[in-house]
């Protein structure tokens, strides 16, 4: 069977919106609630999610171009064989089936405030609305900070905007809940470097490797970790810890202008060289730009270095329900920092400093066999 | 322009994103024992070449063995058919 996807509103003033970006290309199979595309006006912007399990048929605008509201956006099927109708059915009137319940752009805003999360805020209307938000914090206790800010004007000068790329868009996402939601803090220590470099030399030497393998082999370590940890592997929602079932780990990698934190995932159930094989494959896809959604979202805990810039120090952001980033540098004058960004919510700063200890020492030498 | 001199290029290129001069690279020299790379930019260096050349590497074939010096990158795309 097939389903249309209507376009949403975002705003009660505008009545197209523009298809900004696709999360999924045709014809490739969607879940339930995994976002497929964008679409924005000049005031905000919307992920449009899969209301079901199946397969993302087509797409009908291209990406830039203005859509009507209520129009059908996008086809999914059951399979990935059948047939999109020529004519389009008639959308919903004022509030597509799509947008119902989804928050409007201030109540969204208000919910990343307060950490909390949409789905388990009752809707009185159509959309979730700030009231409907404010009245549930109201019932839990929590205080709620002043009415979110308006639009922010822009500056009075001679200029003009650029839309974000989705990788620039998922960077303020990350931002927004590290300043908003997170409670971050910084610490880092020394460590010693010949035993990590002796450790990874010796494993390239062993394997025939072409690179140095230390910065991977630290992250392998710090998944080890984690896995063992009882904090560090958890995310807070809504006062209440979430333990995430296996350890998802982030991984930073450059690729021109843009940084993307790349996910292995159940890094707990790999050996050091399944590990490695495993950054090296997401290091080909991030270089030819062919990464998929499970390969950049669900980190549970992350590792960064900017050893090749020999940074003295970078406190790097937390990625969104991600309780720790290691962030690892060799500096200028050869001395080895590991750094961590925590969520303080989750972790003291002495678990942060016993994990960074842990860290700062290689695994023994059985374990990469 | 042959394979070895247009792998030669490419290393150079790479190397002076790192301030490092490359040019004096000879084509039998193990090129991470030469530290004019790093690992991102050996990555860079592979992905480049299976593009260029229309091989694709496994993994396991990711060794100094393989690609360890510009004469090893030629000898595998001539057992790869690489074009």
């Amino acid at each position: 069977m097939i389903h249309p996807v209507f376009t949403p509103r975002i705003n009660n003033n505008d009545d197209q919106v523009r298809l900004s970006a696709l999360m999924v290309q045709p014809v490739t199979s969607v879940r339930k609630g995994q976002e497929i595309a964008e679409v924005e006006t000049d005031k905000a912007s919307f992920a449009v999610a899969a209301e079901r399990d199946g397969y993302l048929l087509k797409v009908v605008p291209a990406v830039g171009e203005m859509v009507e509201v209520g129009s059908v956006l996008a086809w999914l099927g059951d399979s990935p064989e059948e047939a999109v109708p020529e004519a389009a059915p008639a959308g919903p009137a004022a509030v597509p089936e799509q947008a119902h319940g989804r928050p409007t752009a201030k109540a969204s805003l208000l919910l990343a405030e307060l950490g909390l999360d949409e789905s388990v805020v009752p809707v009185s209307g159509d959309r979730l609305t700030v009231a409907d938000v404010e009245a549930y914090a109201a019932c839990q206790k929590q205080a709620v900070p002043a009415a979110p800010a308006a639009m922010e004007e822009g500056p009075a000068e001679e200029g003009s905007y650029q839309a974000l790329s989705m990788e620039e868009r998922g960077m303020l996402r990350s931002v927004l809940w590290h300043r908003d939601v997170a409670a971050p803090a910084y610490l880092e220590i020394s460590y010693d470097r010949e035993a990590w470099d002796d450790y990874a030399a010796g494993y390239a030497q062993q394997k025939r490797l072409m690179g140095s393998p230390l910065i991977a082999l630290m992250a392998h370590r710090l998944a080890g970790i984690s896995a063992s940890h009882a904090r560090l592997n958890c995310t807070m929602v809504n006062g209440q810890m979430f333990r995430y079932a296996h350890v998802n780990l982030g991984l930073t990698i450059q690729a021109d202008e843009t940084l993307y934190l790349v996910v292995v995932r159940e890094a707990e159930k790999l050996d050091a060289a399944g590990f490695i094989k495993r950054v090296n494959a997401l290091h080909k896809s991030v270089l030819a730009r062919r990464l998929g959604v499970e390969e950049l979202t669900g980190a549970s805990v992350g590792f960064t270095s900017m050893s090749r810039w020999a940074a003295n120090r970078h406190i790097p952001i937390l990625p969104r329900h991600v309780s720790l980033m290691v962030a690892h540098t060799i500096t200028k004058h050869n001395e080895g920092v590991l750094g961590a960004t925590y969520d303080h919510r989750l972790l003291s700063g002495g678990d942060a400093i016993q994990i960074l200890n842990a860290l700062a020492t290689p695994p023994a030498e059985t374990e990469t066999a | 322009m042959n394979a070895g001199q247009q792998i030669k290029e490419k290393i150079e290129e790479l190397a002076r994103a790192l301030g490092r001069d490359a040019s004096k690279l000879k084509s039998d020299e193990v090129i991470p024992e030469a530290g004019l790379l790093d690992s991102a930019s050996l990555m860079m260096l592979i992905v480049w070449y299976e593009a260029r050349f229309g091989v694709s590497t496994d993994d396991e074939d990711l060794t100094i063995d393989n690609f360890g010096s510009i004469d090893r990158m030629v000898d595998y795309l001539e057992r790869h058919g690489g074009r």
